[in-house]
């Protein structure tokens, strides 16, 4: 009867141990998907273009979720055969930091873009408390190849990474809603669903939003994000941290040899009186020193499409993101004349 | 979280800023040392894993020391209680340990005082003490709120305002250890246990913290004895603890918290929901209480083995009661054998007319929802209890004396029925165990409209159904024994492993954002 009991236990414990380690192992090996569903579908869905278009130069893009859901190459003419490819690599909730990360992770996937459009947009370079990138990348997203970017960019990095290196060592407790959100979405409370933000992925990466909105709605969408945005004015600066991991990109891109533009996306009117004149001059002076300190090709699409596409004052419907892409895709050549030509540079 | 009885509104946002607030003004007063404790082990629930390295801590220090040290080991135990409790709240700590330093005091004078009338001075003191305890720190608000209710009613100046959530923090556990304090003093008194010689055994018994938040609510007889015993690691005793702390783990994680997902959204705004959703909620509700403090229990009882001590079971498959009697013998079982012993005995029991036993059945079940908590809904809750008890009795007498109807009755079908009906009749007496009583009448005023439209479930309801079929089959299969019969033939391995399968399942379906338990609110 003891030494049953003392098999039993053994053997509960053997069997959590080696769970556990296999799920590790696993989850280390594991493609990019089952750590950040939102990139590693990205990334899947660019290859697999990649493969469908052999020899064309591919332009991706990074960014926000304004990129995500307002860069729409499905739209684009099927004909076009020729120019360059444009694909949506941006990430939910992406400043400079989380541009930084994307690339560095697209490298260490082994995927190297022709070029790369980088989202330039002052909201996000203000990274201060609520408003730091880190509070909006969640801790179990991150990879190994993460690891420096947090250590040079994100407050309270040594706590975070112990914490994350916790997680890793117990993914059968920390790895539960993300494997939830994956396999069984309709089993989560709305409150903890975050399938969204992968589920709704077009074959060109672009999120897929609204169509189109009623009056009502758009009454309604015209303030939601009123808060936030007055928040992050109130004490707004282009923060240090923001500056430094955006022209560490540069560099690297630059090492890498990789073409590199920035990207001002399309902005609503009605977006600018969320922020006072201080915001307005510093956002300004950021945006001029930049320019001069690195001169680089700049799309500025801020007045391109009617505010009426903007009902949230952020973020484009369907057919604004579809008008904003074929203007954008026009200008590719303009902004990496190398891929100009019928072949669209392609050798 | 702390946990405050009151009447007066306070909308969830302004409740929860004021209380962070006060939380952390409360937390900066006290010493560094219950500040370090307090940010080591933040809620004194079993299911963290801050829980775990805590206890895991305990018990190595404590399997290290040598059997021999029997004071030594209670002497740690004491101190790691006191510790458990000061790190939610230090002051209250004290308070827990001065009380029950003064009921050891007062039950030594009871064994020793030679005279009939002065041990029965210090029965009531010690009684009026705990008691005093409860009413100030729980029923306060309770009581002056319709107090000032009733004055104004009258036209009279109350000339004091009534109390505010944040005026009242109740302590964790009052209603257990306070009745586990009165059942000694009694208990003494009546000769039934001798008064403990040793005060750390005696703090043991009161602050033993498995049970100290939550129950089950141990009897100084039982407990006390195996005070003294030499403990030795035994396995089978430890596979017992593992066991029922995975039940209990599996019972909170998978289904309570999960339950919460579909009950709390729709019970706490049910103006706004439909009536099926309300009826689905309810039945959530139902399985979500059971698991929730059943879970607590089998997982204090577990904790308790893994130390070497033995608690008393707290519940026995009551959704499995083929009538409301049966229901109580299997429900809280340490609270209502208490309320057996200590309220409807001395009452008179069942010895008096018909007449006398319904009145008591009915005073016994009024305190007993009362001692839940201190808002009406829970006395309406317990006197549901009690007009079922009552209406059972009288219905029993009938059946008895009408044989085929009985034996119709006992037929499969029969107890089938009668444990559905059991089980409708208490789930619906659910609805009441809530602290607001406008709520609850909303509740069933939507549920028996059965067809107003409004917000459905947050959730699909197949998990809902899925969830009640496991909590049945399992009721039916553990009901039947082949559930034990089963699990005493497997090999070892499969045991283990079996642990391990329940273990990660409780992990994986647990909901992100967990809930506390609902009995640490009485």
């Amino acid at each position: 009867m003891r030494r049953h009991a003392a098999r039993s236990i053994c053997a509960f414990i053997a069997t959590l141990l080696a769970a556990n380690l296999a799920l590790v192992v696993a989850l280390e090996r594991a493609p990019p998907r089952w750590h950040d569903p939102e990139y590693g579908k990205r990334l899947g869905l660019l290859r697999e273009r990649q493969r469908d278009q052999p020899g064309r130069p591919f332009v991706v893009a990074l960014g926000s979720s304004r990129v995500a859901i307002g860069l729409h190459p499905a739209s684009l003419p099927a004909d076009s055969t020729c120019g360059p490819v444009l694909f949506n690599m941006a990430l939910v909730g992406s400043g400079p930091v989380m541009e930084l990360i994307c690339f560095r992770r697209l490298l260490a996937d082994g995927v190297r873009p022709d070029a790369v459009l980088i989202e330039y947009w002052p909201a996000f370079l203000h990274e201060v408390g609520i408003y730091h990138e880190a509070a909006r990348f969640d801790l179990h997203r991150l990879r190994a190849c993460d690891e420096r970017a947090v250590r040079e960019y994100f407050p309270d990095a040594d706590r975070r990474l112990r914490d994350w290196h916790v997680a890793r060592a117990l993914p059968l407790r920390t790895h539960r809603q993300n494997a939830w959100n994956q396999l069984v979405p309709g089993g989560l409370p709305r409150a903890a669903r975050i399938d969204g933000l992968w589920s709704r992925i077009d074959p060109w990466g672009r999120l897929a939003d609204r169509d189109s909105v009623g009056d009502a709605e758009r009454l309604t969408l015209k303030d939601v994000h009123a808060d936030y945005y007055r928040g992050l004015f109130a004490g707004y600066e282009a923060s240090e941290v923001a500056d430094r991991a955006l022209r560490q990109l540069l560099r690297e891109c630059a090492d890498a040899g990789i073409p590199a533009a920035l990207l001002m996306m399309p902005d609503s009117p009605a977006f600018a009186e969320w922020m006072p004149p201080e915001a307005v001059r510093r956002a300004a002076d950021h945006e001029r020193q930049l320019r001069a300190d690195l001169p680089l090709p700049v799309i500025d699409a801020r007045d391109w499409i009617a505010a009426a596409h903007l009902p949230d004052r952020v973020h484009l419907l369907t057919p604004g993101a579809a008008e904003f892409t074929r203007r954008l895709h026009g200008e590719l050549p303009r902004v990496f004349p190398q891929f100009a030509g019928p072949s669209g540079g392609a050798p | 979280m702390p946990l405050f009885a009151t009447s007066t509104p306070l909308t969830a946002d302004q409740l929860a800023a004021a209380l962070k607030a006060q939380e952390q003004l409360r937390w900066a007063g006290e010493a560094a040392y219950f500040r370090t404790l307090h940010d080591w082990l933040p809620e004194p629930f079993f299911h963290t894993e801050s829980f775990f390295l805590f206890f895991a801590a305990v018990a190595a220090v404590y399997w290290a020391m040598p059997q021999r040290w029997v004071a030594g080991r209670v002497w740690l135990l004491v101190v790691a209680s006191f510790h458990f409790y000061a790190a939610w709240n230090a002051s209250l700590a004290f308070l827990v340990t001065a009380t029950a330093s003064l009921d050891y005091v007062l039950a030594r004078g009871i064994e020793a005082a030679p005279r009939r009338r002065v041990k029965q001075a210090l029965t009531a003191a010690s009684v009026l003490s705990n008691l005093g305890l409860l009413a100030y720190f729980k029923y306060r608000g309770f009581f002056l709120g319709e107090l000032h209710d009733l004055l104004t009613t009258l036209g009279g100046d109350p000339a004091f305002r009534k109390l505010s959530p944040l005026d009242i923090l109740v302590p964790f556990g009052i209603s257990f250890y306070t009745f586990e304090a009165i059942s000694y003093a009694v208990d003494v008194y009546k000769g039934k246990t001798r008064a403990e010689r040793s005060l750390p055994h005696f703090l043991l018994f009161i602050l033993f913290f498995p049970h100290l938040v939550a129950g089950p609510i141990v009897r100084a007889g039982d407990f006390l004895r195996q005070t003294h015993r030499v403990k030795r690691w035994n396995w089978v005793r430890v596979q017992v603890g593992v066991q029922f702390f995975l039940l209990g783990l599996f019972k909170k994680l998978a289904i309570a918290d999960r339950m919460a997902v579909y009950s709390d959204p729709i019970l706490s705004n049910p103006e706004a929901a439909s009536s099926g959703a309300i009826w689905l909620a309810v039945l959530a509700y139902s399985l979500r209480i059971y698991a929730d403090f059943s879970g607590y229990s089998d997982m204090a009882i577990g904790l308790a083995h893994l130390l070497g001590y033995r608690l008393v079971p707290n519940f026995n498959l009551p959704y499995l009661a083929a009538n409301v009697g049966e229901f109580w013998r299997r429900w809280h079982i340490s609270l209502s054998t208490w309320l057996r012993d200590y309220v409807f005995i001395p009452l008179g029991g069942s010895r008096g007319s018909g007449l006398a036993t319904d009145r008591n059945l009915m005073v016994t079940m009024l305190l007993g929802g009362l001692w839940h908590g201190a808002t009406w809904s829970y006395v309406v809750w317990g006197g549901l209890h009690g007009v079922l008890l009552v209406g059972h009795r009288h219905f029993r007498a009938f059946a008895a004396a009408r044989p085929g109807f009985n034996a119709l009755l006992e037929t499969k079908v029969g107890t089938a029925l009668r444990v559905g009906l059991t089980f409708f009749a208490v789930s619906l007496a659910w609805v009441f165990f809530r602290p607001d009583f406008q709520s609850a009448l909303v509740i069933l005023e939507r549920m028996f409209q059965f067809d107003l439209p409004g917000n459905p479930l947050p959730l699909n309801a197949r998990g809902l159904w899925y969830t009640a079929v496991v909590v049945l089959v399992c009721h039916v299969l553990a009901a039947s024994g082949l559930w034990a019969r089963l699990w005493s033939r497997l090999p070892a391995g499969a045991v283990g492993y079996g642990y391990a399968l329940v273990l990660i399942a409780a992990l994986l379906l647990a909901p992100e954002q967990g809930q506390t338990f609902i009995y640490f609110t009485f």
